[in-house]
């Protein structure tokens, strides 16, 4: 129940005030009034505002839902019209639930927080949310690059509340009890992967593999058209079985077969890693922030290095803030989105649910988020490197971007049989299946 | 009168042999069938890295309670217990309420229309969950019953009266014409024999019934999800989900869910299934 | 008893003397039950299917389904579907009878033994998806300590990573998970069948084996039969289980229906090719269900 303890805290500030003015009173009496307090002030405290609701899945992260309460409670305390509050689910059914409410006759809440897919549904096929150009023009802040999924037609629907990013996550004890340094060419990191593999002790890169953790699985791959600088399409043309694409899924298969915990699930690679049996991983930064609260002991020991490869390009993901048009409340969801975009609001968030690549250029607008950057040890190869959006690399795709990965990660598995196809041989078939969909776009 | 004594020992030996093939057979059963709960119950009580190991251990090597204590200690875990039980106790009542009329009709009366009505019922059975789901909500929020857990548990009613009708008519069926037929001639109606005769006589179906009802209703999810959002009204079902996170899937927090989450479940068999055994009510069923 | 019967049911005698004696009394008595399927089910189907007719643009017609009887995946699905259903069908009754048949047996300690067997029942698909796919780990799994003891087997096995082994899996996991609903029906049907009729058969001289095929068969065959068909649609519309286990994978080796209206819908975010799916899924299992009562009423003409 993450939204109690926000309005309970709320709450207990009235309380104590209101105790100090009744000071003199007997101690029972002060009791008494201090339990019977807080229903009262919860009533007229929800009476005169307008309710907001928040659609999210964060109100679930263990490592982030603190940050986003305490930015709530900020809003709430910033402004007397409205009350925000949150409303969704956990993210295994979050976007099943959206679609659900969408289906059966609108989305209950006044602002939404989408994963990326989500997002481009709801701008090209639902059609449902507000452009947020006023509210750009209004805080002054040129969005990230990542943005250029949320526009449509030269309006842009979301601002991002998390922007994730790919870099090579290290266990530096590992990397120094086997003299080796994180690899800055493919090569190297096929190899430093194998050097760090004693199975099943010690695997030399997690790297999740199978399809039930599918989301994750193609949440990785998809980086894997970047080493040799190649795309999963262009337009409405899917380059599946391009060369550059193709070495780059080699490679994957080279790491795969080097050192990856095969056929393990996510939740046991997960806690390999936090266990230290792992020595890389391939992941976004809230991965170590997961890690860490699995396991707070290996926190000190996990670092990141830019993407091994040449151009350092990885993508990054945006799940943006969007305001419904359905909101009977349109103006308090902007409102809120703004507030929620300050600079020092942001820096705040960022800082607390260790977010690293913010919605706009954050460090020129916020002493206290550069300080923060600066602070951190295990940032600088998310900020090495390059950011990339999906859009990029996805052309038209990008908006079936769960589909295109399904196809991929099928077509991947039928090279990693025994005695199955070359990853050649896998992507010709995963490109038939891909113009077919290109019909169908 | 003399009869050589020979075959009966031969005839006892043979019984012994069958009870014991039997028994062997009742204990490897278990075993198999157990074997994945016990798996789970390990996973739960060692330190992780004992089951991610191999060979893994078939007994514990050590104990760590952590999984319990962050199961316990970060989740209303005793609220969604609670809840579930409500709801699924609601669903016990609700399908007896529907579906002792309907299968009586379905197996005692003649009447147009029934094997129509029969077919129907399993008809509602083939309904695929998720594309059922949205018009549900949408009915369910032209109501105002979202966030209700009375209209979940009649939802869930809805979901098992169908396959607890057909379950409770088989046992309607196996009730003696005679004993009705007397009943009727008696002086007692139609209406009547319902809670004198049938009733009484068909409790392991109806204990059946609430079991299948009950043990339905707390596992289903889908649902319950897209109907219940205030995290206040949480069923048990819908907090371990809650557990499951973005990049991170708890194992052993999960296999502890589901063992403190199967307990009641079975409490609540244990308890009753006496009922369904012949013994007890031998008398009552054989009329 | 009488007197008895009037006080619970009714006030005036006549008026509620002709409602209970007369035609439309059954009626009234399924009215309930019928009302709550027709709202709560059956509307919700027929909005549901509707989708299927909608390409996405709001023009209705048959689109969807061209597009999907055009597509080889869709019947890849369809072929996964009629493995998964038919064996789980096949061994989930086989499993459950055979239970069934030992807890049907008075012998100390039977309660207990059937509690322990009814606690897969109990535990909320997520936990049990999880333990087995903890079992069923290539690297770290206790079926591959399990299947090491055996002479022939040298190597871990990818089970979950195999087609084969993985359709298998999950086989395997439907069944244990789904066995006691199926026995304990089959239990109460056991119940059901008479002792005297068992004693005749010994009396004829029948031995175990005959007293099953004679006596026990005879006297549950409706039960099994409605569970067969029960078993059918059930395992069409199995979901999480398989989405949890295998997703789909390996490939799509165990892509069936359920999962695969899934993904359309809330995945992919194509209702009305979902929609589809749910409709050809929906026809099969009515198709299985009508031949069920075929089979089944002509069986009852039979002496």
């Amino acid at each position: 129940m993450p939204k109690q303890p926000r309005i309970d805290r709320v709450n207990s500030a009235s309380t104590s005030a209101g105790l100090s003015r009744r000071g003199f009173m007997a101690a029972t009496a002060a009791l008494a009034a201090g339990a019977a307090l807080p229903i009262a002030s919860r009533r007229s405290f929800a009476a005169d505002r307008i309710k907001l609701k928040v659609m999210s899945w964060e109100q679930f992260q263990p490592g982030e839902k603190d940050g986003w309460n305490a930015l709530f409670d900020k809003f709430n305390q910033s402004q007397s019209k409205y009350q925000v509050e949150w409303t969704g689910w956990p993210v295994a059914q979050y976007e099943a639930n959206v679609v659900i409410q969408a289906q059966a006759g609108g989305i209950d809440a006044d602002v939404l927080m989408a994963l990326p897919d989500l997002a481009a549904q709801m701008i090209r096929k639902y059609k449902n949310v507000e452009p947020l150009d006023s509210l750009v023009s209004e805080l002054g802040i040129t969005p990230s690059g990542g943005h250029a999924y949320l526009r449509q037609d030269g309006k842009l629907y979301g601002l991002s509340a998390i922007d994730v990013n790919f870099a090579l996550v290290y266990n530096k004890k590992l990397f120094a009890d086997a003299g080796l340094k994180p690899a800055t060419t493919a090569d190297e990191w096929v190899d430093t992967t194998a050097k760090l593999t004693k199975r099943p002790d010690q695997f030399g890169i997690a790297l999740i593999n199978t399809i039930a953790d599918g989301g994750e699985w193609w949440f990785q791959l998809q980086n894997f058209c970047l080493p040799y600088d190649g795309m999963w399409a262009q337009g409405k043309t899917p380059l599946a079985n391009s060369p550059e694409t193709v070495k780059g899924l080699e490679l994957w298969k080279k790491l795969y077969d080097a050192g990856a915990p095969q056929g393990t699930a996510e939740g046991g690679v997960m806690k390999l890693t936090a266990d230290g049996r792992v020595a890389q991983a391939f992941g976004v930064n809230p991965t170590i922030v997961v890690l860490k609260a699995t396991n707070p002991a290996i926190y000190p020991n996990l670092l990141s290095a830019a993407p091994p490869w040449e151009s350092k390009r990885s993508l990054d993901r945006i799940h943006p803030l969007m305001a419904l048009k359905t909101s009977k409340n349109v103006d308090g969801a902007m409102e809120f989105i703004k507030f929620a975009m300050q600079p020092d609001v942001m820096a705040d968030l960022m800082e607390a649910n260790s977010y690293v690549i913010p919605p706009y250029d954050l460090a020129s607008k916020s002493e206290k988020f550069k300080a923060y950057l600066a602070d951190k040890p295990w940032i600088s190869g998310y900020n090495e490197a390059k950011q990339v959006s999906p859009i990029d690399v996805m052309g038209d795709f990008a908006f079936v971007d769960d589909q295109f990965g399904r196809i991929i990660m099928q077509n991947l598995q039928s090279a990693l049989q025994p005695g199955g196809k070359s990853v050649k041989e896998a992507m010709d078939g995963a490109q038939r299946q891909l113009e077919a969909l290109a019909k169908r776009l | 009168m003399s009869q050589p004594a020979a075959p009966r020992r031969r005839r006892s030996t043979a019984l012994k042999l069958a009870t014991l093939l039997r028994a062997a057979a009742i204990l490897v059963v278990c075993v198999v069938v157990f074997f994945p709960v016990y798996w789970m119950l390990l996973s739960s009580i060692q330190p992780s890295s004992y089951s991610l190991s191999f060979p893994p251990p078939l007994l514990p090597k050590g104990f760590n309670w952590e999984a319990y204590g962050q199961l316990f200690g970060d989740k209303p875990i005793a609220q969604w217990l609670v809840t579930s039980t409500i709801v699924a106790t609601l669903t016990v009542i609700g399908t007896l309420v529907f579906v002792i009329p309907a299968a009586y009709a379905l197996s005692a009366l003649r009447w147009t229309g029934r094997s129509a009505f029969g077919l129907l019922l399993l008809f509602t059975q083939i309904m695929p969950a998720a594309i059922v789901v949205a018009p549900v909500l949408s009915l369910y929020r032209s109501f105002g019953w979202t966030n209700n857990l009375a209209a979940l548990a009649l939802l869930h009613t809805a979901f098992v009266v169908p396959l607890c009708a057909w379950v409770l008519k088989s046992a309607f069926d196996a009730v003696p014409k005679e004993v009705v037929e007397a009943a009727l001639i008696d002086g007692c109606n139609r209406l009547g024999v319902l809670p004198y005769i049938y009733l009484p006589l068909v409790r392991p179906g109806l204990v059946a019934v609430s079991v299948i009802a009950f043990f339905a209703s707390w596992g289903e999810f889908l649902f319950a999800s897209t109907l219940i959002i205030d995290n206040g009204l949480y069923t048990a079902s819908l907090g371990i989900a809650t557990l499951m996170t973005q990049l991170d899937t708890p194992l052993f927090e999960l296999m502890a869910a589901g063992v403190v989450f199967s307990v009641l479940p079975v409490v609540f068999y244990m308890v009753i299934q006496r009922h369904v055994l012949r013994g007890l009510t031998a008398g009552s069923v054989k009329g | 008893m009488q007197q008895a019967a009037i006080m619970v049911a009714g006030v005036r005698r006549p008026a509620r003397r002709s409602l209970v004696d007369g035609k439309a009394f059954p009626y009234l008595l399924i009215l309930p039950a019928l009302a709550l399927e027709a709202l709560l089910i059956l509307y919700p189907i027929v909005r549901g299917s509707l989708v299927s007719l909608d390409p996405g643009d709001g023009t209705y017609g048959f689109d969807n389904y061209s597009l999907m009887f055009a597509d080889p995946d869709f019947w890849r699905m369809l072929m996964h579907t009629l493995t998964y259903t038919v064996s789980v069908d096949v061994i989930i009754l086989i499993v459950a009878l055979a239970v069934a048949l030992l807890m049907n047996w008075d012998f100390p300690g039977r309660g207990a033994v059937r509690s322990i067997l009814t606690v897969p029942w109990a535990i909320p698909d997520v936990p049990v998806a999880i333990t087995f796919v903890m079992m069923f780990d290539p690297t770290f799994g206790v079926f591959n300590r399990l299947a090491r003891m055996l002479p022939w087997i040298d190597h871990n096995q990818s089970w979950l990573l195999d087609p084969n082994l993985a359709m298998a899996a999950v086989i395997l996991v439907t069944v244990w998970k789904g066995f006691p609903f199926y026995s304990l029906v089959l239990l109460a049907a056991l119940q059901n069948v008479p002792d005297e009729l068992y004693d005749a058969a010994r009396v004829d001289g029948a031995g175990v084996f005959g007293q099953f095929l004679h006596v026990t068969l005879p006297g549950i065959r409706d039960t099994i039969a409605l569970l067969a068909v029960l078993a059918f649609i059930f395992s069409t519309q199995q979901f999480t289980l398989i989405w949890l286990i295998t997703g789909g994978g390996p490939v799509d080796a165990t892509t069936t229906l359920a999962p695969a209206i899934y993904m359309q819908a809330f995945r992919f975010f194509n209702f009305g090719y979902a929609g589809a799916f749910a409709v050809i899924g929906f026809l099969i299992s009515a198709v299985a269900t009508l031949a069920f009562v075929v089979v089944q009423q002509r069986l009852a003409r039979e002496p």
